[in-house]
């Protein structure tokens, strides 16, 4: 089953992240794409608490695709060195988004 | 390549500028319709608001205005009956044995329906996508 998952806000308790996050853990990572829209963008930073918001990155290793959008990036000023290692930036990141979600995804969640 | 055909259903209960949900929807809709896409739009709750004709955002995301454009060029914007009456759009009451949903306060092409509605707009989507939140 192929997973589709639009972020738009930061997941900054344990509790959110757990409920996110979670639902990936039974999906094999390549079956996944996650992206980061809006708020969403800050959950692509390096260096977060393990806890708070470290869903994206063990959503990384375990295979995602994880794509996150310039736009927002841009408005949260957020420089690409700043990003975990591995993740796709998109300029048209909606767009990207409607074709995984209407051609290839089987299940679409969004947060 | 693209079915012409696909349906996408979106639900959004947020309101307008108080945070971004609606922006995210509008463009996230602009994109689908430009890939050829059919898209039908549920309003619930707050989100009713961004129904509000001559909204006048000096520095916000214009909502109004860009849903307009949308249902201008084919998407489908259903909104909450019972959410609107409680909100002040529309009196919704029986008047020559039909509700009345005039009003000069809502966007030109706005539909009105129940829940009932939703789960029907639910049947016909290919994908729901679902903006909203805390």
């Amino acid at each position: 089953m192929r997973l589709c998952m639009l972020l738009m806000r930061t997941p900054s308790t344990e509790e959110d992240n757990a409920r996110i996050f979670g639902v990936l853990g039974h999906v094999q990572g390549r079956d996944v794409s996650v992206y980061l829209l809006g708020d969403g963008v800050l959950c692509a930073r390096k260096r977060q608490a393990p806890l708070i918001g470290g869903g994206i990155e063990r959503s990384l290793r375990s295979g995602a695709k994880v794509v996150v959008g310039a736009r927002d990036l841009r408005a949260r000023g957020v420089p690409a060195t700043e990003l975990l290692d591995g993740l796709e930036v998109a300029e048209d990141l909606e767009g990207s988004f409607i074709d995984d979600a209407m051609e290839r995804a089987d299940r679409v969640i969004t947060w | 390549m693209v079915n012409q055909q696909k349906t996408l259903g979106v639900m959004i209960i947020s309101p307008p500028f108080g945070n971004q949900y609606a922006d995210h929807m509008c463009r996230t809709i602009s994109r689908a319709l430009d890939k050829g896409y059919r898209v039908e739009i549920f309003l619930y709750g707050d989100s009713v608001h961004a129904q509000m004709n001559a909204q006048r955002p000096k520095t916000f995301y214009p909502v109004g205005k860009v849903l307009k454009e949308l249902i201008d060029r084919g998407a489908v914007v259903y909104s909450c009956e019972i959410c609107s009456i409680a909100r002040g759009y529309i009196s919704g009451e029986l008047k020559d044995g039909k509700k009345d949903y005039s009003s000069t306060k809502v966007i030109e092409g706005v539909q009105f329906t129940t829940i009932f509605g939703f789960a029907e707009m639910l049947n016909r989507a290919d994908k729901v996508v679902y903006f909203g939140g805390s």
